[in-house]
């Protein structure tokens, strides 16, 4: 993963925890009777949904990377 | 060996990343934290980052201060001026960059009018639209003060120079022979224009709406002296939260917020063809 997808990746990881947040405190938080086990709940899913997406980009850039060199080896073996 | 150095690479880029992210990104999310905290939370020092959240900023924005009106007087104003400017700077960029026009001294002249500062001309600009205001023309065309024609001349005026400087490369790189292959086709001058050019630099016309938008959004200063009510935009709906009674930093983080929202949804959904657009006219063979 290089700096700039890595920066990429966070800044939409820090916009899906908003989102999360938004979310939460218009349709949700209504549902919970103690507004702390509430805030807990919706912080824990925010930072979940945050890491994951970062994580699932991770990964997906690794492929990426992991596929092109694969191709430019396929083509390097073919050209001997 | 190789898998010790590669995990410290790896923590190091990581570590960086969000270092730089950290730092760059805290302004905005000072903001929306701030948005989100009640009352008594926001000036308090040391700061809290742990409260619990409330609507009530939002609320108070968007319902007592009607600030969805700002965001509909920005989106008119921004609109419109963007179409404008896309409009005239794609036509007159093609015509610098394939007939050259004026030997560059008008190119020049045009970006001229770039280097003043705008509070230079903001009293001869207030001067005239109160003026053209009160006639006919100005009344049918909403030139006057706290009026959105004003604005939308004025950033139209402000915005054109850079839309055509910036299109201009985007033009230049476009192969002629691509355009003389067209003309032997049969098509005319105004279908290569349309059919062949226009496409092919499609991306540059992009980056340079998303920026021209971007610029009319944020702009404060003509906007504040040009409007009083019923055509402010955003940035003076921000600047309304700073009262007699003192300054609702509250309301401010969240009607600043709003205003952001747009903007960088926009954005995100326009990133792939600004990326491709900003490689695109930079780099020459």
């Amino acid at each position: 993963m290089s700096f700039s997808q890595g920066w990429d990746a966070g800044f939409k990881s820090l916009l899906i925890y908003v989102g999360v947040v938004f979310f939460w405190l218009i349709f949700l938080e209504k549902l919970f009777a103690d507004q702390g086990t509430s805030v807990l709940a919706m912080n824990i899913a925010g930072i979940a949904l945050g890491l994951g997406f970062f994580l699932y980009r991770r990964r997906a850039c690794k492929n990426e990377r992991a596929a092109a060199e694969a191709e430019i080896a396929a083509l390097l073996a073919e050209e001997r | 060996m190789q898998r010790k150095t590669s995990v410290f690479v790896e923590t190091l880029r990581y570590g960086t990343i969000f270092l730089v992210l950290g730092f760059f990104v805290f302004p905005i999310f000072w903001m929306v934290l701030t948005s989100f905290k009640p009352e008594g939370a926001i000036m308090v020092s040391p700061p809290r980052f742990l409260f619990t959240p409330t609507l009530e900023n939002y609320a108070h924005a968007l319902h007592d201060k009607n600030f969805l009106f700002y965001i509909k007087n920005t989106l008119i104003i921004s609109v419109v001026s963007t179409a404008i400017v896309v409009v005239f700077g794609s036509l007159a960029a093609y015509s610098f960059a394939r007939y050259n026009v004026g030997d560059g001294h008008i190119l020049f002249f045009i970006l001229s009018t770039k280097m003043m500062p705008a509070i230079a001309v903001i009293l001869p600009y207030f001067l005239i639209f109160r003026d053209v205001g009160k006639t006919a023309i100005g009344k049918s065309l909403h030139l006057g003060l706290d009026q959105h024609g004003a604005l939308i001349v004025t950033y139209v005026m402000f915005n054109l120079p850079f839309a055509i400087w910036l299109l201009v490369s985007f033009f230049q790189d476009i192969p002629r022979s691509l355009e003389h292959s067209a003309r032997l086709d049969g098509l005319s001058r105004i279908q290569v224009l349309r059919k062949v050019t226009f496409p092919l630099a499609a991306p540059g016309i992009a980056v340079t709406a998303v920026f021209t938008l971007i610029f009319c959004w944020n702009e404060f200063l003509f906007a504040y002296i040009l409007t009083r009510k019923m055509a402010s935009t955003v940035t003076v709906g921000v600047e309304s939260f700073f009262t007699l009674q003192g300054i609702l930093w509250g309301p401010v983080a969240a009607a600043a917020t709003i205003s952001v929202a747009p903007m960088l949804i926009f954005v995100l959904i326009m990133q792939r063809y600004m990326v491709r657009g900003l490689t695109f006219g930079a780099v020459r063979g």
